[in-house]
């Protein structure tokens, strides 16, 4: 499902934020990426959605060359994807319902197939009951699931999560985990970047290790 | 049943819509700032207009002599006539006999009323007399037409006042070099200002353009609505202007500068038509939705 041959990823003269990173991820997967602050997580999160492109090597996420794809079909890789991160990125004058729609109005799904599976997501996510709350009216537990929701909304193959229990309380933690393994259960493939140790052993799933940008000796597929 | 195109226009319209009111101060700076620049635009053109009705007055009293040999037949004088009034660089021809030419030099000179008789013979040859359509009414073209006739049998000598022609070629030429300077300068500061807003506007909503990146959207359903807001201003701006135009004209032919001074009718005395008006709109719309597509290039990348 994704695969990272001889990745680079530099920013300026100094060391580069991901050196020639190698890796493949299974499709059904759930794989945890970690290392202290500045290891280059979120770097290589990044360069999977195409945020950022790497300054060498190739990505492949299910079958299209990441690195090489045109401006104009990155938009369609991304809806293959769910991306949530730590600072939920909600947006506020909109509602719980509003935030997780827009995803689904954004692909131009039909007002109809919006609002289903909106309220189906919301459902699974145990967030009926916030759908007219604003952000800033709930916890920060349910912001992180009103971001999950967006990212599952429009059913990706892939779910990206960029320290999504970082703001959270230990049960918050767990519960943001659980509901990801959840989600994982049903096929999609995850990597959850995080330095949460704790939370990676509980897990036992396989760790993909990262330090000064070069991908440890085990973390490798 | 909803197709996506409409939906994706539902939303552009919506979000620009909700985009306008959101930061309603913004709006209305964007709006003012254009219909001030698209005024001072239309002030100008209102004052090209004129001075182009102008010209084009003064370029009517412009017109061409053809001097006939004294001993040109009826019908060469004919064949050049039918000559004259076929060619679609001629908008009038008169016949002038040497009697009328005459008469009229008795009439404009009274004091050399007597030297005509008294040199004698034929001194006035008959003539025509040539007005050139408005659009042969430069140097370039009254030469081209003079050296058409000149080799014309019957012919004598083809006259017209080249220096007039130059003169009238180089205030044209001044007004559409000014105009354009001019114009361009104005509708730059419209663009820089609406490019402006747009950027203020993609700034203050970065995050939600950033999250819609994040989900997948196209950079079309992404700019859409900043497009389609800053054609709305323009719009709305050009409209402004159009009215404001108007008005002010209104006044100020109702005033008593203008009662009072002649040379007001002559550079002020005539409005702009209804196209200009609409084409003052038109071009704020088409301006709003430049400089947002610049805007956007350069400040979302999207």
């Amino acid at each position: 499902m994704i695969q990272l041959f001889h990745v680079t990823r530099r920013y300026g003269p100094g060391a580069p934020a991901l050196s020639d990173v190698s890796l493949q991820v299974e499709k059904g997967e759930f794989v945890f990426l970690t290392g202290a602050s500045g290891a280059g997580k979120t770097t290589l999160l990044r360069l999977l959605f195409r945020d950022e492109v790497p300054t060498s090597g190739q990505i492949v996420v299910n079958n299209e060359n990441v690195a090489t794809l045109p401006p104009s079909r990155v938009p369609y890789l991304r809806r293959q994807m769910g991306v949530v991160f730590q600072d939920f990125k909600l947006l506020p004058r909109k509602t719980v319902f509003e935030n997780v729609a827009y995803a689904t109005q954004v692909i131009g799904l039909s007002p109809k197939e919006q609002r289903r599976r909106t309220y189906h997501v919301l459902e699974m996510l145990a967030l009926n009951h916030r759908m007219h709350s604003f952000p800033e009216h709930i916890s920060g537990g349910e912001q992180q699931r009103v971001a999950i929701a967006r990212a599952l909304v429009n059913r990706p193959l892939i779910l990206l999560a960029d320290e999504p229990t970082g703001n959270l309380d230990p049960d918050l933690s767990l519960q943001i985990i659980d509901v990801i393994k959840e989600i994982n259960s049903h096929g999609t493939t995850v990597i959850v970047a995080t330095h949460d140790r704790e939370m990676i052993r509980r897990m036992a799933r396989r760790v993909l290790a990262l330090q000064q940008g070069t991908l440890l000796p085990g973390g490798s597929a | 049943m909803t197709t996506p195109i409409l939906q994706a226009t539902r939303h552009c319209l919506r979000e620009a819509r909700d985009g306008l009111l959101r930061h309603p101060a913004l709006t209305l700076l964007a709006v003012l700032s254009i219909a001030v620049s698209l005024y001072v635009f239309g002030l100008f053109a209102l004052f090209a207009f004129n001075l182009s009705r102008l010209v084009r007055g003064l370029g009517q009293e412009l017109q061409m002599q053809i001097y006939l040999d004294a001993s040109a037949s009826p019908e060469e004088i004919r064949a050049l006539r039918e000559t004259l009034m076929t060619d679609p660089a001629v908008k009038e021809v008169r016949y002038v006999t040497p009697d009328e030419a005459r008469r009229r030099f008795d009439t404009q000179f009274p004091g050399l009323k007597g030297i005509t008789g008294a040199i004698g013979g034929e001194i006035f040859p008959p003539s025509f007399e040539v007005i050139p359509r408005p659009a042969y009414r430069d140097a370039d073209a009254a030469e081209h037409l003079a050296r058409g006739f000149r080799l014309a049998p019957g012919v004598q000598e083809v006259r017209y006042d080249r220096d007039w022609f130059e003169r009238l070629k180089s205030l044209i030429a001044l007004m559409r070099g000014g105009g354009y300077g001019v114009g361009t300068l104005l509708l730059l500061a419209v663009m820089v200002t609406i490019g402006t807003v747009v950027r203020l506007t993609v700034l203050a909503r970065r995050e939600e353009i950033e999250i819609m990146k994040l989900v997948g959207a196209t950079a079309a359903f992404i700019r859409g609505p900043f497009l389609i807001g800053a054609a709305a201003q323009g719009l709305l701006g050009g409209l402004l202007a159009a009215g404001g135009l108007a008005l002010s004209w209104r006044l100020f032919i109702n005033s008593e500068i203008f009662r009072e001074n002649p040379f007001m009718a002559l550079v002020a005395g005539a409005f702009l038509p209804v196209g200009g008006l609409a084409g003052l709109a038109i071009a704020g719309m088409i301006l709003g939705l430049l400089a947002a597509a610049v805007s956007l290039h350069r400040a979302a990348s999207v």
